[in-house]
């Protein structure tokens, strides 16, 4: 969701003017390098939520998710491929990078930033709808993982916003989580002191809404690489 | 006493021609205070409350999230303790604003503030067709919004728009808003409304994204105190409290810098003027040998003489200050005319009034008087040595070895220069820096005065009358050689020194903010959209915007020489954890210099190489030819280190990069840009580009930085005239003292160029000889004066003013080679009168 | 009157020091008229000098009204003189920033006299010089300033006054109206003089004679003197 990130207005102190090291400045923690090479991988396309802004790598839900399959069984690795500040339309551009290798299910949890920035949720529709075309198109497995717009923006947005995920995901009828932070979103406890971004417990609390939505697809783990 | 009195006048009424100098000395010098005081003061009043009008309040709390009730209980505790405090509510939001009318299905992202009534506390409104801001234009489902909407939404003045729940009438236009705080950049136009009535738009439910605010307007000496009560418990409930002043820190910063350097520049006129009144009264006093010894003989005490010379100083003193402040008033009401009304309407500064304020006319006739007593003392003293037994053996007068009185004045001149000094920079740290500086300045002169008359002196054998006489005239006993190096050397070192600081300060300030600086940013670009946005911004702009490619990269290892990093946590040891914005380009910005290393050529090359900034090669013990490991969107990425590069981080035009890599590697990658753009100056223009640019590119946000920018511009822009002005004063007074203070010199010369002229010496003799004394003495002094410069600006912009020290080196030898010439030419055309005078007349009177 | 008692005067000359004046002792009585002749460097002005305090003896002490004011100090010096001591100096030596009236109320002024102006007045209509009263001294003559010079030693009536070479830079003529000056002065108010001078004839009016030669005194009584008395 860091869109803030490239001007800085995440920090905690706002008053800065988004010219210089701003641009470099974000207060993400790095995450565990998962080469594509070899191996059934599963790619969490996202934003800052999946990128783990504000958390150790191994805290961010894709790295917790990994830890949970491996628990269950599965020898998938789950590559993060959440870069903060992406917006829709930014992953779709690096949706194809990030669907190297032997993947084959890609979680889709974008639309953080289109909600903060107001960006029409039409467009996003169509990134979204992209996205998941170029995945089907791989032979990808896809959950869609979906977003609320905060209210500020408005109860007519928000329900435009809304119905987006849940347009997408029976269009192509794609296992579905209709908001990645249930549970989480607007509670002290969950997130980091931004109000925005999980913090570990309200992170543990996203993986295990991810796995749970997961389940339908995991099959596609254990078949032969074709 | 009566005596004394009386020979006051009658000295006053013989020597004042003589005297005049030290009277313009202590006019220009008081002059140059009252000004440069007058003017900070007004500055500093016009932007402070330019500063206050960012916020619109003297304090400002805010909280992200609604407002708990532990964090109402402690403002309310807090405002309870202060018994002269006014508070409003405030929220800022962003929305969608949308037009009422069901044919227009636009909607569009503003920036909504609900207000209560008596917003702002500080600042104006200017709204379109000069209509007056007042609350009841927003009571009521009225709304004020930004000329952009109404491009967007192709609505009126008027029309009505729908916010939430809410329609509002549109019942004007916002040209220019106060509390429209610097860095809260807005993804969309400013919309205004009543505060009741954003309450009741329904926006602000559970897990809204708004800044709730209370506004507060106190006694400025009860800010930072009720500042500092609060911050720490409220940091506790994720809530921020801010003074006006801290409302922009950079601002702020530069703002104090400014202020400092104007606070010096009164001490260093101050000095200056004391060098000039130094001068003449040394003079004066030499002159006045003989009449003192007469005085002594008649039955003066030395007292009674004493009294004599220090009541005429202090009367020039009184006199000298009271035309000090006349010209400074004279000065003041000329700038309007000038430079400021020009300068002062396009800043912005619509409170600036320059004139002369009460305080700084009561500081400049005590600085006057004080300093022209301080340096006058010490020459005067050497009265008390004259023996009236000089009047039967044309003798020298016996120099007067160092007793109790004279060191117990000069410990009183380094206090009270000390205390004048700390008292006009506010700050005894300055003051005792500034003092120091000119200590050793001092010293430095003396000590080579005293080489170069041991140098010279074999030079005084040979080579032409004219050249050996000024040889002589340097190295006799007796010379000035030592006076006027300190003078020359002292004056030079002061208007140098300052004259580079001030170059070194506006540099700073115009970094801060260049002449073009960009004010439209539009992030999230995406590369097949390059294309077309570059097109659209030449289009509109009339300029390609320069596109900076952006990817998130973080560092994963180093297989170094002496260092190796294997895992992530060990490079979080070395706080290199976080996620880097990295780019890719082929040469340096302005604001880079690489330091280490080679920069690559023009070629991409598909090794992947890596250019690091400073910090980074001690943080994780780097050395060239190093790999660092990056982890670029999930894949790993091995690059070279070829070299390392300082970057400036206060040039905030191209941006700053950790980390810059070769092209040829990263370009394929994912990534988007951002761009960095002068959007067009029209309200108009600007709106249509961001309409046209969101129509066309809906992902692209632009962020409209306009209004802010031009706030920066008018506080620098108000702080670098007042520097400008205050500089050109001390510089002009700086001058005016020198070459006084060389002029002066003239009265000991007189004596002896009337005995060369009767003994047959053509003028062309005596010029010549006049020249390479005093350009000699002139170009010494220059050296000494503008190394010492290098020095104090060295000192200055890196502790005081705390900025990057860029050395001018021209203005150091422009200033070197400008003393000398000054110096040498003073020293001839003041000298002329004697060249045309008849010798025997100049005898004679001697 | 004048008491010098084993008085001597050494100076330092590079490294040699030199013996200006020997050891010497001397009495000029009230209203005695003293000329101490030499010639140049035998230190005439030297003792002169001293006599007025306005150097320090090297050796023994001097009393001026049973007073020694050898252990006087500078503030006190300088009281004493304008009390008792007048000068008349070769240059003349007036103030130059002064007109001839101010310089000659200047000493009136430091003892604070009453009636100042018009002894002043007095002063400079006995010397021939009323109406030149406010011209400055670059604008009088040699003569006329050495006549204003000499209203001034005699602004205060002082009991003693020191003459250093009075003739040395007039003509003839005015060089005649100082020395009959002198010898009215010495005559109608009994006013003690000690005038030092290289010429014999001006030196011839004198009671006493004191001759410098080497630095050592030799009193030579004035036949002469006898006679003009």
């Amino acid at each position: 969701m860091a869109i803030c990130v490239l001007l800085a207005g995440c920090s905690p102190d706002p008053g800065r003017i988004p010219l210089d090291r701003t641009v470099s400045e974000s207060r993400q923690a790095p995450h565990e390098v998962l080469s594509s090479a070899d191996g059934p991988a599963i790619v969490a396309l996202g934003d800052s939520l999946t990128a783990g802004l504000g958390l150790d790598p191994d805290q961010a839900y894709p790295a917790l998710l990994e830890r949970q399959l491996r628990a269950e069984g599965f020898t998938a690795r789950v590559v993060n491929a959440g870069v903060s500040g992406d917006t829709s339309a930014a992953a779709l551009r690096r949706a194809v990078w990030a669907m190297d290798g032997d993947v084959r299910i890609m979680i889709v949890a974008l639309g953080g930033n289109d909600g903060l920035r107001g960006l029409p949720a039409d467009q996003m529709k169509r990134n979204l709808v992209d996205i998941v075309s170029m995945a089907r198109e791989g032979g990808i497995a896809v959950l869609l993982a979906g977003m609320e717009a905060p209210p500020n923006f408005g109860s007519t947005y928000a329900a435009q916003f809304r119905q987006v995920f849940a347009d997408v995901a029976s269009d192509f009828d794609l296992a579905f989580m209709p908001f990645l932070l249930a549970g989480v979103a607007a509670d002290p406890a969950l997130n980091q002191a931004d109000g925005i971004h999980p913090n570990p417990e309200g992170a543990r609390i996203v993986a295990a809404g991810v796995r749970a939505a997961l389940e339908p697809l995991l099959p596609a783990l254990t078949e032969e690489a074709p | 006493m009566t005596f004394v009195l009386r020979m006051v006048g009658r000295e006053l009424r013989a020597s004042w021609r003589r005297l005049a100098f030290f009277f313009v000395c202590v006019a220009v010098g008081v002059g140059a205070i009252v000004a440069l005081r007058s003017v900070i003061q007004s500055v500093g009043v016009a932007m402070t409350s330019e500063t206050r009008a960012l916020t619109a309040a003297d304090v400002m709390i805010e909280s992200g999230q609604p407002w708990t009730e532990e964090a109402l209980a402690l403002i309310d505790a807090a405002v309870a303790d202060e018994p002269d405090v006014a508070r409003m509510a405030s929220i800022e939001t962003a929305t969608m604003a949308r037009p009422a009318d069901p044919s227009k299905s636009v909607a569009k992202v503003v920036e909504l503030r609900g207000v209560e009534a008596g917003f702002p506390y500080y600042g104006t409104f200017v709204l379109q067709d000069g209509v007056a801001y007042q609350h009841a234009l927003l009571a009521g489902g009225g709304a004020l919004v930004r000329p952009e909407l109404l491009v967007q939404l192709d609505v009126q003045v008027g029309d009505d728009i729908i916010i939430g729940e809410g329609t509002f009438e549109i019942r004007g236009v916002i040209l220019r808003e106060p509390g429209g705080q610097l860095g809260a950049f807005s993804f969309g136009p400013r919309v205004l409304i009543d505060h009741a009535d954003l309450l009741a738009t329904g926006l602000l439910g559970f897990g809204t994204r708004a800044e709730r605010q209370w506004l507060l307007r106190l006694p400025e000496e009860r800010i930072d105190p009720l500042v500092e009560a609060l911050q720490d418990p409220l940091r506790d409930e994720f809530v921020s409290i801010r003074s006006y002043q801290r409302t922009e820190d950079r601002i702020a910063t530069n703002l104090k810098r400014a202020e400092n350097y104007l606070s010096l520049i009164g001490f260093i006129v101050l000095i200056l003027g004391g060098i000039g009144v130094w001068s003449v009264t040394r003079v004066f006093v030499q002159q006045r040998v003989r009449s003192v010894a007469i005085l002594k003989c008649l039955g003066a005490t030395g007292g009674q003489v004493l009294a004599i010379y220090v009541t005429q100083v202090a009367v020039l003193g009184v006199g000298g200050s009271l035309l000090g402040v006349a010209l400074a008033g004279g000065v003041m009401a000329a700038i309007p005319e000038s430079v400021a009304t020009q300068a002062a309407t396009a800043a912005g500064l619509a409170d600036l009034t320059y004139g002369l304020t009460v305080s700084a006319v009561v500081q400049g006739l005590v600085v006057g008087i004080v300093v022209s007593l301080l340096f006058a003392l010490g020459p005067l003293l050497d009265m008390r040595t004259i023996k009236p037994l000089a009047l039967l053996r044309w003798g020298l007068i016996p120099a007067g070895s160092r007793d109790w009185t004279q060191i117990a004045v000069g410990v009183l001149l380094a206090v009270g220069l000390l205390a004048v000094a700390s008292w006009q920079a506010d700050s005894w740290a300055v003051g005792l820096w500034a003092c120091g500086g000119f200590a050793v300045i001092a010293g430095t002169l003396h000590l080579v005065g005293q080489g170069l008359v041991r140098v010279i002196q074999p030079l005084g054998a040979g080579r032409g009358f004219a050249f050996r006489h000024a040889v002589l005239n340097l190295a006799r006993p007796g010379n000035q050689t030592r006076v006027i190096l300190l003078a020359v050397g002292l004056g030079s070192f002061f208007i140098i020194g300052i004259h580079a600081v001030q170059a070194n300060l506006v540099t700073a300030f115009s970094l801060e903010i260049g002449d073009n600086p960009p004010d439209m940013f539009l992030i999230d670009i995406q590369r097949d959209q390059a294309e077309g946005v570059g097109a659209l911004v030449a289009d509109r702009t009339g300029r390609s915007p320069n596109l900076l490619p952006v990817l998130r990269a973080r560092v994963t290892g180093v297989s170094g020489a002496t260092t190796t990093l294997d895992t992530v946590g060990e490079i979080r040891r070395r706080g290199m954890g976080r996620e880097y914005t990295v780019t890719y380009r082929d040469r340096l910005e302005e604001n880079e210099r690489v330091v280490d290393g080679v920069f690559w050529n023009d070629e991409p090359s598909d090794q992947p190489e890596v250019s690091v900034e400073e910090s980074v090669v001690s943080r994780l013990g780097l050395e060239l030819g190093d790999t660092v490991r990056f982890d670029v969107l999930g894949r790993e990425l091995a690059a070279t280190v070829s070299s390392v590069r300082t970057v400036d981080w206060d040039d905030t035009r191209s941006g700053g990069f950790m980390f810059l890599f070769r092209p040829g590697v990263l370009d394929e990658a994912p990534h988007s840009f951002i761009a960095f753009i002068q959007g067009p100056t029209g309200t108009d223009a600007r709106a249509t580009l961001q309409r046209d640019l969101v129509a066309g590119f809906p992902n692209v946000s632009v962020i409209d930085g306009l209004e802010v920018i031009a706030t920066i511009r008018r506080i620098l822009d108000g702080a670098t005239l007042a520097i400008s002005i205050v500089g050109g004063i001390a510089l002009l007074s700086g001058v005016l003292i020198l070459v006084g203070s060389v002029a002066m010199t003239k009265y000991q010369r007189l004596y002896e160029t009337a005995i060369f002229r009767t003994l047959g010496a053509t003028s062309r003799t005596v010029v010549v000889m006049l020249v390479v004394e005093y350009g000699t003495l002139g170009l010494v002094a220059g050296v000494v004066g503008s190394l010492g410069a290098l020095g104090l600006t060295w000192a200055l912009t890196r502790f005081l003013l705390e900025i990057n020290w860029n050395p001018a080196p021209w203005i150091n030898v422009v200033g070197l080679v400008a003393t000398a010439l000054v110096v040498g030419a003073v020293g001839v055309v003041s000298s002329l009168d004697v060249l045309r005078k008849k010798p025997l007349g100049t005898l004679r009177a001697e | 009157m004048i008491e010098l008692r084993n008085v001597s005067k050494t100076v330092v000359s590079g490294t040699e020091p030199l013996t200006i004046v020997q050891p010497l002792d001397l009495s000029v009585a009230a209203g005695e008229y003293l000329a101490v002749v030499g010639p140049s460097g035998s230190g005439k002005s030297t003792l002169l000098g001293l006599i007025a305090g306005l150097d320090l003896p090297t050796t023994g002490e001097i009393l001026i009204d049973g007073e020694a004011i050898t252990s006087l100090n500078e503030d006190a010096l300088a009281q004493l003189r304008g009390r008792k001591i007048g000068f008349i100096f070769q240059f003349f030596h007036l103030v130059p920033s002064l007109t001839a009236f101010e310089n000659v109320l200047v000493p009136l002024e430091i003892a604070g006299a009453a009636n100042a102006r018009d002894r002043v007045a007095t002063l400079l209509r006995d010397v021939g010089l009323a109406g030149r009263a406010h011209h400055y001294p670059a604008q009088l003559s040699g003569g006329e300033q050495q006549r204003v010079a000499s209203a001034r030693a005699l602004a205060n009536d002082p009991p003693i006054l020191l003459a250093d070479e009075p003739t040395g830079n007039l003509d003839s003529a005015n060089g005649q109206h100082i020395v009959a000056l002198l010898r009215s002065v010495n005559a109608t108010r009994r006013t003690t003089i000690v005038l030092v001078t290289h010429d014999a004839e001006l030196a011839a009016t004198a009671d006493v004679m004191l001759r410098l030669r080497d630095g050592r005194a030799e009193r030579v009584p004035l036949v002469s003197a006898e006679v003009a008395r």
